[in-house]
């Protein structure tokens, strides 16, 4: 299971990452994180709505209420333009984190 | 029996006025969505709904959360439930007015001497918002009182205002037949206008409550 804090912290840039492949609603993308993290990351279901809520605030996604197949209406999230350019700047510091903490790990003394 | 329709209608309830239907719309969407799952697994809908529940997380919490990205929403059910009291305390005021002038008219018909007068008025004001307050309190812990709560009671609170200042002119019409104007004195007739400033005000505050309140509502998109 990964701490809380990290779970907070990547729920914007995954969120987006999740958009980015195409517009899609609340349930969905909780499904999607449960599905790519394999289980790993678990958020409270409902506090992605906030996070949704504030990226919409910020610009970043544009969000509409459409009838969905099963005839119930839905919240649409879709990235836009300023959000597309926040993911790209997001991914290039998660891969600088990812790439200083793996040469971290592989200097690290091995005792064998 | 269990009713699904009518424990999401009490869940929706359960949340403060701090947030609005159209996040409690998507979070109830979230739900549904969430109860077909574990339907289709083969649990029942009360248990289904159980479980959803749980995994959406504690009310309380939700609402701190959505209270951070929404920080005008708290301020805005704050300013209704002002307004709101604006409106009580006006009918208060409306319905004391009424008890006093039914109170005055009972002094005049029975001949009372000052002291009866005001202690037949002190009764009556004492018995009839007491009664008043009982019927808001009664009314608001009901669960026919949860969904629409402050919609309802500021409507109620209009109608009755509007009766208690009509009713108070009528009141005052009888009792002017029996005593004369100089006898009710210089301060009743002052009161008049005091009544016409807080039928300015009454409007003005309703106006705003009801604009506050169309925000609320969920949008309409097919």
């Amino acid at each position: 299971m990964v701490h809380k804090d990290l779970v907070a912290a990547s729920s914007r840039p995954l969120v987006l990452s999740i958009l980015a492949r195409g517009e899609n609603y609340g349930y969905a993308i909780l499904q999607e994180v449960k599905r790519l993290s394999r289980g790993e990351l678990t958020w409270t279901d409902g506090m992605l709505y906030p996070v949704l809520h504030k990226l919409k605030r910020e610009g970043l996604v544009t969000a509409s209420w459409r009838k969905a197949d099963s005839g119930r209406r839905r919240k649409y999230y879709a990235l836009s333009t300023s959000g597309g350019k926040e993911l790209e700047e997001g991914r290039k510091q998660w891969q600088e984190v990812n790439r200083t903490l793996n040469l971290a790990w592989r200097t690290m003394p091995c005792l064998s | 029996m269990f009713e699904l329709e009518r424990a999401l209608r009490e869940w929706r309830a359960s949340f403060g006025d701090s947030m609005d239907s159209e996040a409690l719309s998507e979070l109830e969407e979230h739900l549904r969505s969430e109860m077909d799952a574990l339907s289709n697994a083969g649990l029942s809908p009360q248990e289904a709904l159980l479980i959803a529940r749980g995994r959406l997380g504690a009310d309380r919490e939700l609402e701190n959360e959505f209270a951070k990205v929404h920080p005008e929403s708290a301020w805005i059910a704050r300013v209704q439930w002002m307004l709101l009291g604006f409106l009580g305390v006006n009918a208060m005021v409306g319905a004391a007015g009424v008890l006093t002038q039914l109170a005055g008219l009972g002094s005049t018909v029975l001949g009372l001497e000052v002291a009866g007068a005001v202690g037949l008025q002190m009764a009556v004001r004492v018995i009839g918002c007491g009664a008043l307050f009982w019927v808001f309190f009664k009314y608001i812990q009901s669960p026919h009182g949860q969904g629409r709560r402050l919609v309802f009671l500021s409507v109620m609170l209009a109608l009755a205002s509007l009766m208690f200042i009509l009713g108070s002119g009528v009141i005052r019409v009888g009792q002017a037949r029996i005593l004369s104007l100089e006898e009710m004195g210089q301060t009743t007739l002052n009161g008049y206008w005091v009544s016409l400033g807080w039928a300015i005000l009454f409007p003005l505050a309703l106006a705003i409550l009801v604009h506050s309140l169309e925000k609320k509502r969920p949008p309409i998109h097919e």
